[in-house]
């Protein structure tokens, strides 16, 4: 199996996934992504925190950028539509 | 056999026991090596074997379907594999494999019987590590439902660390969130706030403790009600 190193995004920087992940492929790394995201705005919300302007990278063993999964694409769609204005 | 085998010997349990009650196991015990990943306990199924760590560290994991799971007790050189032996009973939901390799005195499950059946003391001894541990687990219930990821973190590389020696924790962040019950990004988050505020150093595969006293300071009530209780209860945990 592949592996994916899933980074976190913010204003502060780069949070590296010196590791990674074995997964499937890279439509399973996203949705291992979104899975995060959404554990990570459960205890966010519990603690106060805003994670809007953070994504999670998701990067091959190459290096190169397979997608960014933004975590406010974690949250349920009514919430996401009112925090995008779309 | 040295006299000398039980003071020396690195599982905290047996050192704990009266000299009469360990030379009533020793004739019993097989030193095993014992390697990361390395079942100790299958779920459902019969234990041949309890397990005396005298290095290395396993995890007893609660399991939900082939998926999901989350670590609800953590054993080294403090306990014995094998609880379940000491309760009359010969199998357990529970999974338990090693997390990071080490070795074991070994003892057959029927040889483990017998001796505390023959012995009163040995019994009681291992009996009160039993309420130690169920404390560690009821307070592991607790953190998870009280504290912050990275409170929880900070736990358990303390407790980790309580049950070997020196300062490096050999794991991986895909055990870590197994332990945690997290997802991968949200350990590499935490171990980045822990190593921010200087008290680890993470790199793959290896977490390094920096400041103890400073970890323990900022675990707050996730570290040390279970160990004081082990202290008091068996005796010396590190």
């Amino acid at each position: 199996m592949p592996r994916f190193f899933l980074h976190l995004d913010s204003e502060d920087g780069r949070i590296v996934d010196g590791e990674g992940s074995e997964l499937p492929d890279g439509a399973a790394a996203c949705e291992e992504a979104l899975e995060a995201a959404r554990h990570m705005w459960a205890e966010a919300i519990l603690r106060g925190k805003d994670l809007s302007r953070n994504s999670i990278v998701i990067t091959d063993t190459g290096g190169l950028t397979v997608a960014v999964v933004p975590l406010i694409d974690g949250l349920p769609e009514g919430l996401r539509n009112r925090l995008t204005g779309s | 056999m040295p006299p000398d085998q039980q003071s020396t010997c690195g599982n905290r349990l047996l050192r704990a026991l009266l000299p009469a009650d360990y030379r009533l196991l020793e004739p019993a015990l097989t030193y095993v090596v014992l390697e990361r990943g390395q079942p100790l306990v299958q779920p459902d199924k019969e234990i041949e074997d309890g397990y005396f760590l005298t290095s290395g560290l396993s995890s007893i994991v609660a399991i939900a379907g082939e998926n999901h799971g989350i670590e609800v007790g953590l054993s080294g050189r403090d306990g014995l594999v094998g609880i379940p032996l000491l309760l009359d009973c010969d199998r357990t939901p529970h999974r338990i494999f090693m997390q990071v390799s080490g070795a074991a005195l070994m003892i057959g499950a029927e040889a483990l019987k017998q001796a505390v059946d023959a012995s009163p003391t040995l019994r009681k001894l291992l009996l009160r590590y039993v309420q130690a541990f169920a404390t560690q687990t009821a307070y592991t219930a607790l953190s998870n439902a009280v504290h912050t990821i990275e409170e929880r973190l900070a736990r358990w590389l303390l407790m980790s660390q309580d049950r070997q020696d020196g300062d490096e924790i050999p794991l991986t962040h895909e055990f870590l969130a197994l332990m945690l019950g997290v997802r991968r990004p949200s350990v590499t988050v935490a171990l980045h706030s822990l190593e921010g505020l200087g008290f680890i150093r993470s790199t793959r595969g290896l977490v390094t403790i920096r400041r103890r006293p400073e970890l323990e300071e900022f675990a707050g009530t996730a570290y040390g009600t279970p160990e004081a209780e082990y202290e008091r209860l068996i005796g010396p945990m590190r």
